[in-house]
């Protein structure tokens, strides 16, 4: 119980949260603006690929960070030719956009990195305590020794807010995931907003992929290292009702399940099989569906292309 | 989320001309060209047109010879009988994956749960064809674990509707999630209470041979392959040709005029997403009973997102989806083939697999642009 309750485990649970938390800001987004992103697992693991790429090459894991934004921001914007222009159906594009960068991401390593895709110093990213207020027992020790990148996108929860209720840009989001058509017919320029939003989410997600990577998982990229992280981000913009600061307490719960894997043996005991810790932040997810009514509506052109 | 199950209505008053994408104009050999594209065949065979020299690229950039892969891919698929024997096996299960998807799919229901079901199904299937089967008349072996996988496959498939029913819980998002729920929970039963005694991997005891599927020639192949071919004809019986069917589809093509007709719309959803997962479910008992002959950690290499693909690009038509699963089915043959050869990695089949999907997907949204501006 000491452990549960220990800065060590909440201290992660903060740190594993910014990841989901900086993909779900910007799937916001994008669904506001009508996008239903599943293809949010392929961006992220595509920026996990990248970041770790650029800290290799570059030898700088800040480097490597804004490479993976880089490729989230190209992949993104495929994406948004594909299903904003084109009119593509939106989950079909994102089940076989999620295939192709699972398999690109997986070839390259093995073809590119034969030796393993390790980056070489890590420690541009890690935890800088904030003066003073890091000294604060428990809560400044679990909130104020983070990564920079951690502090930055906490940072991001109130900024979204701001851009979705009190900018220009965040009305025409809201507007064109709200009845696009009207929206168009008074002159929001309702694809351009869309692209933008969409580019938004895959430069975020692929941010997120590199936080996840660099520093959460040690600079260590395997195959497949979101694993279905992205539809955790899906699962969680929707039952936080598309609201920044929901979405935040939402990344922070899936934090916690996510930090059992590392922490729970500790916590139970070491005969406790590590098959149920992965599958803790799944089942948790499907528990918040049954305690938080989804009834409520949302973006009512959600996953509709803009079409009149 | 209803929006993702509709369409907009077909006659939707347009407000204005849309802003955005401008076809080329004028230019008589791209009007053609995307005329053509209308057929949904000839974009089938575009699509993969485009995604093979890709994949031959792909190829070569990992240093084996394209001209080489070329040949391997010959002979992994039609020009050896153990390329048409190894496609066939490798078909089956992602068939089964995709005619489950198409049930829940033309019932207006996003099952996105295949890997989850088909999991469960191998689950249902040791569980049938080994601990069953040790206790019941060897011949009901095989039947035992049948109905194991396609019981456990359904009911994993119902969690989904009863979530829908009772929460409004979006089907799409909780079958993604019941995928790494059974993923994890299949392990954690492989890696302790049904791990096989003084083995050194992850996996369960060996089925019995009286519960293995029969092989056919001598060969690899096996009554799986056939189960599959059944299953593709009663699928495409049962939409097209029976009365549930035609109720399924009416629900997906406009649930509330089903209700006003009176359709039980709860009873058709739940029945559709358990008929879904059970089909998916025999994908497992396939691998179990058909090649594994156990549960193994990681016997899926992915056959829930491959599935639903072969079940996208076919239009949601079975027969279609047992053609491009051969197509699947070979290109993963290749793959295998291609890495013993030429150390090609495997994963190349995804990249080949995801671009006709993207592809199409594409083709279909610009044909549905170029409806709605002809109409105006």
């Amino acid at each position: 119980m000491d452990a549960i309750l220990g800065v060590f485990f909440w201290s992660s649970v903060i740190g594993l949260a910014a990841p989901l938390l900086l993909a779900s800001l910007g799937e916001t987004l994008a669904q506001r603006a009508g996008l239903f992103t599943i293809g949010i697992e392929g961006l992220m693991l595509g920026g996990a690929f990248a970041a770790v790429a650029g800290a290799i090459v570059s030898g700088n894991a800040l480097v490597g960070l804004a490479a993976g934004a880089f490729v989230g921001l190209g992949l993104g914007a495929v994406y948004a030719a594909m299903v904003v222009l084109a009119r593509a159906d939106q989950v079909v594009v994102g089940i076989g956009f999620n295939l192709i960068v699972l398999g690109l991401t997986s070839l390259f390593r093995r073809t590119l990195f034969p030796g393993g895709m390790t980056a070489p110093d890590t420690s541009l990213l890690a935890p800088v305590p904030i003066p003073g207020l890091s000294a604060v027992p428990w809560l400044g020790e679990v909130l104020f020794d983070q990564s920079p990148v951690v502090y930055l996108v906490y940072l991001l929860v109130p900024v979204t807010a701001w851009v979705l209720w009190r900018s220009r840009w965040g009305l025409a989001v809201r507007a064109s995931g709200d009845g696009a058509v009207a929206a168009s017919a008074q002159g929001v320029p309702v694809l351009r907003v869309r692209m933008q939003a969409m580019l938004v989410n895959g430069a975020l997600a692929g941010a997120a992929g590199g936080i996840l990577v660099l520093v959460q998982s040690g600079g260590v990229f395997v195959d497949d290292i979101t694993n279905g992280r992205g539809y955790l981000v899906l699962a969680l913009v929707m039952f936080a009702r598309w609201l920044p600061v929901r979405v935040m307490i939402g990344a922070v719960v899936f934090g916690a399940a996510d930090a059992l894997q590392y922490v729970g043996q500790t916590i139970v005991g070491d005969g406790f099989p590590p098959a149920l810790f992965l599958m803790a932040p799944f089942v948790l997810a499907l528990v918040v569906w049954l305690a938080v009514s989804t009834k409520s509506k949302g973006p009512r052109d959600l996953g509709l292309p803009l079409l009149g | 989320m209803s929006g993702l199950k509709h369409r907009p209505p077909a006659d939707a008053a347009s407000a204005t001309p849309a802003e955005g994408l401008q076809l080329p104009r004028g230019s008589k050999v791209a009007a053609v060209l995307l005329r053509l594209l209308d057929h949904s065949w000839v974009s089938l065979v575009a699509a993969f047109a485009i995604s093979a020299p890709i994949g031959l690229v792909l190829i070569a950039s990992t240093g084996a010879d394209p001209w080489f892969a070329t040949l391997v891919t010959i002979d992994a698929t039609v020009g050896t009988v153990n390329g048409i024997v190894n496609t066939l096996v490798y078909a089956a299960p992602r068939l089964f994956v995709a005619l489950g998807a198409i049930v829940a799919l033309r019932t207006g229901l996003f099952n996105l749960g295949g890997e989850g079901q088909l999991q469960m199904g191998a689950l249902g299937a040791i569980i049938g064809g080994y601990y069953a089967a040790s206790i019941l008349p060897g011949w009901l072996g095989i039947p035992a674990a049948l109905v194991g996988a396609v019981l456990f496959g359904g009911l994993w498939a119902g969690i989904a509707a009863l979530f829908k029913l009772w929460r409004g819980a979006d089907e799409m998002i909780v079958t993604l999630l019941l995928n790494f729920i059974a993923t994890y929970f299949v392990l954690f039963l492989i890696q302790g209470p049904l791990r096989a005694v003084n083995s050194s991997f992850n996996q369960s005891e060996r089925v019995p041979q009286t519960s293995e599927l029969p092989a056919l020639f001598g060969t690899r192949l096996h009554a799986g392959v056939i189960l599959a071919i059944i299953v593709t004809v009663l699928v495409a019986v049962f939409l097209s040709r029976t009365r549930l069917g035609l109720e399924l589809r009416s629900v997906g093509l406009n649930a509330a005029a089903s209700r006003f007709q009176g359709l039980p719309i709860a009873a058709l959803t739940v029945g559709a997403l358990v008929v879904s997962g059970g089909i998916a479910g025999l994908a497992g008992a396939n691998e179990v009973l058909g090649t594994q002959f156990r549960l193994i950690q990681g016997f899926s290499p992915g056959y829930g997102f491959e599935g639903l693909a072969i079940a996208f690009l076919a239009g949601l038509r079975p027969f279609r989806a047992a053609v491009l699963a051969l197509v699947f089915g070979g290109i993963y043959s290749a793959a295998t083939l291609l890495q013993q050869y030429a150390g090609v990695p495997v994963s190349i089949a995804y990249v080949v697999e995801g671009i006709p999907i993207v592809l199409l997907a594409t083709f279909s949204g610009l044909q549905l642009l170029r409806a709605k501006r002809r109409k105006g």
